[in-house]
């Protein structure tokens, strides 16, 4: 525990990640509940193997993962858009039914409480009038958010997300996260996402992990001691400039022949 | 044309149709995970490997001097069991996580089809078992037009198997399949829940395999499917749709080889390929 209001769900202590060698420096990480952590960095840096390594499906080579709670977070995930698969004919409420199926158990089947959850949950991220629609027929910020209700239906203590907002254009992003801060903020849960993209961060952000192996970079910290020039120039090997306004954060990307300049 | 009538003809043809009807079911159902999971060729496999298994037991019995197709057949020689063994080990060798192979799954898929096949092929030029190698072929490639009634029961028997345990983990079976990247990270057992749909996949095509052939078996494993789903907008839609569409094909499939005398398993494959044309024509989104 940490205070009144906020529960350890999770320890990483010197932890080593990989799969067969370790690929990033040993990290120290606390998730706790309410945060909003960001694993940021470029593509092929490490961020999903961190991902993995946090949600269980990787052990880790070295050091330890802890559960404070003296057991595994009940956890929620949203993965990238491509991951499920539109053939199957489901319709958007039976995807959604499926984030109750942990606590269901395998061979058990949803009780009309778990419909009314996934009807409920459905309505909270807006897709009221495309319930019965198949999850095919949505469009890709659709999904994402029909993604995010199957994550959220289980009231999870910990919603992981995959580069949730990897293929969708900026306004659908923009919305997405809205939704993911104010859902979470309800149901009190900690977000963690992976994400490539330095906007997301730092609209959303409460912790940054940067991650590059290739530098031998794995760095937690507050979002606004990480997102800075120098760091993010560090992690990206580009000029990167950050600059602060009226509580926004606005990166760019310094191009070459602004470097060149007199 | 026959002397007698398809219908005066019942006595001979009742146990094949039993059959047929059964393995066109199980198949036509299973075919909607085998179609939506994209392992159409891992069936095809399976079903040479199946067809391996019993051409292995009659190659085995020429050497302990017992025919397979007699009634006082050894257990470890039981065309069935061989066909059930070797079917199951292949599913779960090819059901094996990306981490554990060291070839891409399709190659995978493709060696086990071809040295299956090119097996069987060996198996039946073998000058031991050349007496019973028209027999053996007959069973293999979808000829078979006789079935007997124990091969009916086991055929059954796996049936319900296969529905007692779908009816239990259907959910489940569709969870893993359609996100089981998700699945995974949320604690679901992934990889048992594969392995026991796989392990159903498995036991249908042998049992099939053993009682029709494995082209029909094929077929009715991908086609009436693919065709359901061109046309269904429910999973359950699709799945009654795929036993009808496969029934049916049997059926006639099994009528019109009797009354024109052409091959059954083709004219059973060649019924759900045709079922292909409506689906086609009135798809939806």
């Amino acid at each position: 525990m940490t205070d009144g209001t906020t529960m350890d769900l999770m320890q990483l202590r010197k932890a080593e990640i990989g799969y067969k060698l370790p690929i990033l420096p040993p990290i120290d990480l606390t998730i706790r509940s309410g945060e909003r952590i960001a694993i940021l960095g470029p593509n092929g840096a490490g961020k999903s193997t961190l991902l993995r390594t946090i949600i269980g499906a990787l052990p880790v080579l070295g050091g330890s993962v802890d559960y404070p709670l003296g057991r595994r977070p009940s956890m929620g995930y949203v993965p990238q858009s491509h991951q499920p698969d539109p053939a199957y004919p489901l319709t958007t409420h039976e995807v959604v039914l499926m984030g109750r199926y942990p606590a269901l158990g395998v061979a058990r089947r949803p009780r009309p409480a778990d419909h009314q959850a996934a009807n409920r949950e459905i309505e909270l991220v807006g897709l009221g009038k495309q319930a019965s629609l198949l999850f095919r027929q949505l469009s890709g910020g659709q999904r994402q958010r029909a993604l995010l209700a199957r994550a959220l239906v289980g009231n999870p203590e910990l919603l992981v997300l995959d580069e949730p907002t990897s293929e969708l254009d900026p306004a659908a992003e923009h919305e997405l996260l809205h939704l993911v801060d104010r859902l979470a903020a309800e149901q009190k849960t900690c977000v963690l996402f992976v994400t490539h993209e330095i906007s997301a961060a730092a609209g959303f952000a409460t912790i940054v992990v940067l991650v590059n192996h290739h530098a031998g970079l794995v760095e937690p910290g507050p979002a606004a001691e990480q997102l800075t020039s120098e760091k993010l120039s560090r992690l990206y090997g580009l000029p990167i400039e950050v600059t602060r306004s009226n509580q926004r954060t606005m990166v760019w990307m310094a191009a070459a022949s602004d470097e060149e300049r007199p | 044309m026959n002397d007698i009538s398809f219908f005066e003809a019942y006595f001979l043809w009742r146990n094949a149709m039993a059959a047929a009807v059964v393995a066109a079911a199980l198949c036509g159902y299973l075919g909607v995970f085998i179609v939506l999971r994209r392992m159409a060729f891992v069936s095809a496999a399976l079903s040479q490997v199946s067809g391996l298994g019993v051409a292995l037991s009659f190659f085995i019995g020429s050497y302990l001097g017992v025919d397979p197709h007699g009634n006082l057949v050894p257990w470890y020689i039981s065309p069935v069991l061989l066909a059930l063994l070797l079917s199951c080990a292949a599913s779960m060798l090819l059901a094996l996580p990306a981490r554990a192979r060291r070839a891409h799954p399709e190659t995978l898929v493709a060696l086990a089809y071809l040295a299956a096949s090119a097996a069987v092929v060996l198996v039946l030029a073998s000058p031991r078992i050349v007496q019973e190698a028209h027999e053996v072929g007959e069973l293999l490639f979808g000829s078979a037009v006789a079935v007997r009634e124990q091969n009916l029961v086991a055929l059954a028997a796996a049936a319900v198997l296969v529905a007692v345990v779908h009816g239990a983990l259907f959910k489940d079976f569709v969870f893993v399949s359609f996100d089981g990247e998700t699945a995974a990270a949320v604690g679901y057992p992934v990889a048992r829940l594969d392995a026991a749909l796989n392990l159903t996949i498995a036991v249908a095509v042998a049992m099939t395999t053993r009682a029709l052939g494995t082209l029909p078996v094929f077929a009715f494993l991908v086609l009436p499917a693919g065709a359901a789903l061109l046309v269904a907008r429910r999973l359950w839609s699709a799945s009654v749709l795929a036993v009808g569409i496969a029934i049916v094909s049997a059926i006639l499939g099994y009528y019109l080889s009797f009354v024109y005398q052409l091959p059954t398993g083709p004219t059973m494959a060649a019924l759900c390929a045709l079922a292909w044309v409506p689906a086609a024509l009135v798809r939806r989104r």
